[in-house]
């Protein structure tokens, strides 16, 4: 290994803190920080906060917020605090409480951090200092006592303190300006005589204490790397955009990544700095530009400059591993000798450009004004704290570092997930109501989205026990590549994790309508060729004010318009008449195309077998998928199915009710022990969940189809009640919220998995009494079936790392949009087809959008499992990957069997503890009517 | 009589947007609470008031015929002055019905998008001010009307540029461009100053007489700036494809439609003052083909959607121009309201381009068209623009000095202020 090698290591090893995400047609929910997986997750955190400077919870008014509210339980945070707590290995200080109570003090508390001329304004005008105010009264009268005190002992000393200053010049006019008063007399008959501003001089005599015995620390000045990153984006930018488009230019330019970069610097003001650091490859560039920097300075500096727009960084990382045409050494190469460049134009010092950025840190008189605050919680009066040893103010500020706003908001965020998992267990461990005996008219199997959640909802409340709603993941065990008619190429239907073992088609049977093609000939000479000369200039003729009057009648009249422009495509631009072929036809190709009647029998066998279903189906088993249609949405795959990956659901449903109803299949399945009725018939379908409009592929029964459309108005009612434009009270706007994905307008088509919070694992008998407010994932499990656990080992194995991406998406999308997340949607411009720009300039966007993540509560995804304790151990010993997640705490385990509701802590089950009982509601219209908020668990009586 | 009632639908049109700026506007200073929907509803009425008075002065011009709408004098005497005077004839109705349209459609679209974004209020306020502005410019009896409208425009345009001013990025390209626009603007700054140092105030619409042979020349030509700095053709076309910094519906209203066609208006409406100039319509010619050429190259290079579509529409604005300059008037009207329609619409939907490439796939049956490999150095120098590299220089250095003069602004400050009390308290 040459000397030289040490950069794409260090460049490989920079990538994994790089976004993983690909190409925006295919969007993955997946974990943020995948990467740190193998570290517990505190841990991970901290080090992503460390390391990325960004935040990694919510932040601490937010959490207190909850406290207030009483969504975090005030045992649960003290059981938190004893469980977590470490003292130091410093002893106690001297005068003030130990480390344990100091720390608690600060947690329950927490710290006002509101800036001193604020602070002096509100005085000046009469109103009560912010600060004090928020004190509880115990420590204010600490404060008005030891004011007192100290006033009448030693006045000068007092006013010295206050003011900071000996001069009576400057005395005298701070305290004008910052305590409202004219000079030491009226001060000291002020303290005597109004308690309010005895606390408020309290807190300023404590503070001015602090100054005196803080030592000083030299602020760093800060660095202002914007000039010097946004000089590299102009000439760098444009070039890694032109090499990763996927087809939105008409023109590239020929040559390699690093060839490019250096043409395009060449025709730029920084070539001068920047040719001696450029050698004949990225390697040796790399070496070039570090040349100056020590060698643990260098590894660090290759992260910082692909951290300066991790977007892009990540962009080139994930196309060097899906496609190799592009390298990420080339790139760091490049960025790194721009950067130098650009620092020595600019005369910057290149280390401190590219050093990790620190935040400044506070002055002399936020930290005494902080550490008056903790000595006055503490009971520690300014007569005390003028006899406090000097040690003692340094443990003081050593406390509030140690227990600092990441600490308490982490122990906050804790304390918040034990009491949602109780909360929520304490529901799940309801006793479920009695099974209903009888055959079922109608079986749904549903995807397990929490999406569905509701519709299931909806589907058993409007019919009653004459229907059983089963939750699976949506490709429907067919892990198959597809291609439909009218695709110009497959695309894999199932989660991204998995192999595509089949591949599945659809065969057109006849031509497709004849204005297709032109039609399709016409959009792409006025969108592609109208980016032209001569094609812009016949399509600005010809089709401007046709194209603008089609947009203004979908913005003004959203529904009218689709409706038409659906009749009217179905009527002009009919799609070819087409089967989909499901059982097998050859084996050519890397895949065999279709299933024979061994292997489909296997996959429906298996995953009746799983669910429960078998001898009492219903002679109508719908087997529905879910899909969701917007306009004017790049972020359309996010909202797709998951289990799909990323793509419309409905296929997988039809091909799987096709083998289901072939008799060969029927046979085998008999043959093996499952026997369906003779008359019980699969029906494919699909659930559009932003429209709320159910396609099935076969028509259903007049009452079935009844039922189907008035379950999917009461789903389209409850998604209404979350969007912020809804009317306070009173009815939602239904139409309007099946509307929103017509109108090119949204931003907010549907709320996507914005509300996931828990994933339940067990029969539907366990939930199907309870409001979950579209927060469980649900999959169906029949324990009884299912003895050595191999069914359960399926199950979790396959939807615990997909519902653990979406879960952990959304948190990291949710608790740092800017950094994590997409941002808002509004200045979002497509580019090169695969990635997302704000505006023209600056990083690429990756991550969930602020509209999609707003009314997200971030909470680690819960586990149930509805099975034998020793069921649930044996499967995650054979499942690594969720075995470590579980480990990690990354998501939290529980087990609910015979003998009670286990938590997972600590590499095995211990019993949970439970809370009250969920509150009873008569149906779910009166539990949601009026409320836009989130809601909690209820339990359903009617 | 006509002149009368134009009067009042002139006044009427430029007042709806203005009246409903003021509506929301009073209420954020007297701080009292405005709802979202409450901004809506204003935006709606005073867009559809304006349409309704936008259609109706299209039927009284064009039953009527030309006329002029006195609205009283702005300031001055007898000797210099500037009327409020208003050419109503068939183009400038027209042009108001088209302002009143687009804005009524991005606004209802801008209803929705915007909806629970902290700066609702601010882009609704801005953008029905620049529809009284673009209205000016329409209606504009005198060239020193327009240059009012024209430069309110400009600062509405930047305010609405900058809507995410907390990035540095976008408060740059925001400056670039507003410094674009005032550098072209001294073109028409100019030419009033020479018009009225001649004695002569022209008016605007079919009535006007031509200018003396050497007057015409350099009016036209000095008029040239100005249109391409509002365009966004060469030598100022640098800030068109970096425009697309704000909101959707901003960048739809203003970079691909009504702002950027306001500068073909103006050489149409001024035709009339160097139509007998042969350089003058020379220069036209000459300035449309190259900026088409060059915009359509870098056009070509643009990976991003809204940039490619903002810059297409340039280089078509520089093919009207040379329609303009060709004297082939039927033409680049009919060739700019359809290049406006189209560039806004494409904006509006551009988030919609992944759904549109796999809609195309489905409907041709045939996968998309990967872009093009050609040698690096040209791509290279059309994706910057041809003719950019100069004034980029001066922009940066205007910038330079605008960036000193607020370093040394703050400096004089901070030792105004803060010698009493340095310590951070």
């Amino acid at each position: 290994m040459s000397n030289d090698a040490w950069g794409a290591e260090a460049v490989r090893r920079a990538a994994r803190w790089l976004p993983h995400q690909g190409p925006l047609e295919v969007f993955v929910h997946h974990n943020t920080l995948s990467e740190l997986e193998n570290r517990p997750f505190s841990e991970a955190l901290e080090e992503a906060r460390a390391v990325l400077g960004a935040r990694v919870r919510l932040s601490e008014p937010e959490l207190r917020r909850m406290l207030a509210d009483g969504h975090i339980a005030a045992r649960d945070l003290d059981d938190v605090f004893d469980e977590t707590f470490r003292a130091p290995e410093e002893p106690d200080p001297v005068g003030l409480p130990a480390w344990r109570p100091l720390a608690r003090g600060l947690l329950w508390h927490g710290l006002d951090d509101v800036h001193w001329r604020v602070r002096a304004f509100r005085v000046a005008e009469g109103q009560p200092d912010p600060v004090v105010a928020g004190l509880p009264p115990d420590a204010r009268a600490v404060l008005v006592e030891g004011a007192r005190r100290v006033f009448a002992a030693d006045l000068p000393l007092a006013i010295e303190l206050l003011t900071g200053t000996a001069e009576p010049e400057r005395q005298r006019s701070r305290l004008r300006e910052q305590h409202a008063l004219s000079d030491a007399t009226e001060a000291l008959a002020t303290c005597a005589s109004d308690e309010r501003r005895a606390a408020e001089l309290g807190l300023g005599l404590l503070t001015g204490l602090a100054r005196r015995h803080l030592p000083p620390r030299v602020p760093r000045p800060p660095i202002d790397r914007t000039s010097v990153v946004d000089a590299v984006d102009e000439v760098l930018l444009p070039v890694v955009a032109a090499v990763l488009d996927l087809g939105q230019a008409r023109v590239r330019p020929r040559g390699e990544l690093f060839d490019l970069g250096l043409a395009a610097a060449r025709r730029s003001s920084l070539w001068r700095s920047m040719a001696p650091l450029v050698g004949p490859d990225a390697e040796r560039t790399v070496v070039l530009a570090l040349d100056a920097a020590t060698p643990e300075d260098r590894e660090d500096a290759v992260l910082r400059v692909l951290l300066q727009r991790p977007g892009w960084a990540g962009a080139v990382a994930r196309r060097e591993h899906d496609r190799h045409d592009v390298s990420l050494l080339d790139y760091a190469a490049l960025r790194l000798a721009l950067t130098v460049a650009a620092c020595r134009t600019e005369e910057l010092d290149p280390a401190s450009v590219l050093a990790r950025p620190e935040a400044p840190g506070p002055g002399r008189g936020t930290r005494a004004g902080r550490v008056a605050q903790l000595l006055a919680l503490h009971h520690v009066g300014p007569d005390a704290a003028l006899r406090l040893p000097e040690a003692s103010w340094a443990a003081a500020e050593q406390a509030l570092e140690r227990y600092d706003t990441h600490w308490r908001a982490r122990i906050l965020q804790e304390a918040r997930e034990r009491t949602h998992r109780r909360t929520w267990l304490t529901a799940l461990s309801t006793a479920p109501a009695a099974k209903v005996e009888g055959r079922p008219r109608l079986d749904a199997l549903c995807c397990i989205d929490d999406r569905e959640e509701s519709f299931r909802r909806a589907l058993e409340e409007v019919a009653g026990p004459a229907v059983r709603t089963f939750g699976v993941a949506g490709h429907f065990g067919l892990n198959v590549r597809f291609r439909g008619a009218t695709d110009v190429r497959p695309a894999a239907r199932h989660p991204v994790a998995l192999r595509s073992t089949h591949r599945l088609e659809e065969r057109a049977l006849g031509a497709p309508g004849r204005l297709r093609p032109l039609a399709g000939g016409l959009s792409t000479g006025v969108e592609r060729g109208g980016i032209g000369p001569i094609g812009g200039w016949v399509a600005s003729l010809v089709a401007g004010w046709p194209a603008l009057g089609a947009l203004a009648a979908r913005v003004v009249a959203p529904g009218w318009t689709d409706a038409a422009s659906r009749r009217w495509s179905a009527r002009l631009l009919p799609p070819p008449p087409s089967e989909l072929v499901v059982m097998r036809v050859d084996d050519r190709g890397d895949l065999p195309l279709g299933f024979d009647a061994d292997e489909a029998a296997e996959r429906v066998g298996g995953l009746l077998h799983t669910i429960g279903l078998g001898a009492d189906a219903a002679p109508v088993v719908l087997v529905l998928g879910h899909r969701s249609t917007s306009r004017n949405n790049p972020f359309a795959s996010a909202y797709e199915c998951g289990a799909c990956g990323g793509t419309p659901g409905g296929e997988n449903a039809r091909a799987f009710a096709r083998m289901a109803n072939d008799p060969e299949v029927r046979a085998r399945l008999a043959a093996s022990g499952l026997e369906l009725p003779a008359d019980t018939v699969f029906v494919g379908g699909v659930h559009d969940t932003a429209t709320d409009e159910v396609f099935t592929d076969a028509p259903l029964p007049d009452e079935l189809g009844a039922w189907l459309a008035r379950a999917a108005d009461r789903d389209a009612d409850e998604r209404a009640r979350r969007f912020l434009s809804e009317p306070e009270g009173g009815a939602f706007d239904a139409s309007g919220a099946r509307g929103r994905g017509a109108d090119p307008s949204e931003v907010r088509p549907e709320y996507c998995h914005a509300t996931n919070a828990v994933f339940v694992v067990g029969p539907r008998t366990a939930t199907r009494h309870l409001f979950l407010d579209r927060r469980a994932l649900l999959h169906s499990y029949a324990p009884e079936g299912d003895p050595d656990g191999s069914a359960l080992q399926r199950v979790l194995g396959a939807a615990v790392p997909v519902c653990a991406g979406i879960n952990l998406e959304y948190w990291f999308s949710r608790v740092d949009n800017g950094r994590f997340g997409a941002g808002t949607k509004l200045p979002h411009n497509v580019i090169g087809l695969h990635g997302l720009l704000e505006g023209t300039s600056g990083d690429l966007r990756t991550g969930l959008p602020l509209q999609t993540v707003e009314i997200h509560e971030p909470v680690r995804l819960l586990v149930v499992v509805h099975a034998p304790r020793d069921r649930v151990i044996g499967a995650l010993a054979a499942l690594p990957d969720v075995e470590r997640l579980v480990r990690n705490a990354w998501v939290f385990l529980a087990a609910i069997d015979a003998d009670g509701t286990w938590e997972w802590r600590d590499g095995t089950f211990h019993p949970a503890t439970l809370g009250e009982p969920p509150p009873t509601t008569r149906s779910s219209t009166t539990w949601f009517r009026g409320r836009h908020d989130a809601l909690g668990v209820a339990r359903i009586a009617p | 009589m006509i002149e009368r009632i134009d009067a009042g639908l002139v006044a009427v049109v430029l007042a709806a947007p203005l009246v409903a700026v003021h509506a929301l506007v009073l209420p954020f200073l007297l701080e009292l609470p405005l709802s979202e929907r409450a901004v809506g509803r204003a935006a709606r009425v005073a867009t559809s008031v304006h349409l309704l008075t936008a259609l109706v002065l299209l039927a009284s011009a064009a039953a009527l015929g030309p006329a002029t709408a006195d609205l009283g004098r702005w300031y001055g005497d007898a000797e210099v002055a500037l009327e409020l005077s208003f050419a109503v004839d068939l183009a400038s109705a027209g042009a108001v019905v088209v302002v009143a349209l687009v804005g009524l459609v991005v606004l209802r679209f801008a209803e929705r998008y915007l909806h629970g974004d902290p700066g609702h209020l601010r882009f609704f306020a801005t953008s029905l001010l620049a529809l009284t502005c673009l209205d000016t410019i329409a209606l504009a009896g005198s060239l020193d009307l327009l240059f009012a409208g024209w430069e309110l425009l400009g600062l509405c345009s930047f305010v609405l540029m900058a809507y995410f001013h907390e990035r540095q990025a976008t408060v740059d390209r925001a400056l670039r461009t507003i410094l674009s626009y005032r550098a072209g603007d001294l073109g028409l700054l100019l030419a009033l100053v020479l018009l009225h140092a001649a004695g002569l105030h022209p008016t605007l619409g079919p009535g006007g007489e031509a200018l003396p042979a050497g007057l015409a020349a350099a009016t036209g030509l000095l008029l040239l700036p100005t249109a391409a700095g509002k365009s966004g053709l060469v030598p100022f076309s640098a800030w068109l494809a970096r425009s697309a910094e704000g909101p959707t519906p901003s960048t739809a209203m203003f970079y691909a439609g009504l702002s950027v066609h306001a500068g073909p208006w103006l050489l149409l409406r001024a035709w009339p003052l160097y139509a007998d100039a042969p350089i003058a319509r020379a220069g036209l010619v000459a300035l449309g083909l190259l900026s088409a050429a060059s915009l359509s190259a870098h056009a070509a290079t643009r990976s991003d959607v809204k940039g490619a579509v903002v810059v297409a529409g340039g280089a078509q604005i520089g093919l009207v121009i040379a329609e303009i300059g060709l004297g082939w008037h039927t033409l680049a009207t009919v060739h700019l309201l359809g290049n406006l329609a189209l560039r806004v619409a494409q904006v509006l939907r551009a988030p919609d381009v992944l759904r549109q490439v796999a809609r195309r796939e489905a409907l041709t049956g045939r996968p998309r068209a990967l872009p093009r490999p050609v040698p690096a150095l040209p791509w290279l120098w059309s994706s910057e623009g041809w003719f950019e590299a100069g004034p980029r220089l001066v922009v940066g250095l205007l910038l330079r000095i605008a960036g000193a003069l607020d370093a040394g602004s703050r400096m004089v400050e901070s030792w105004a202020v803060g010698g009493r009390d340095r310590e951070d308290r």
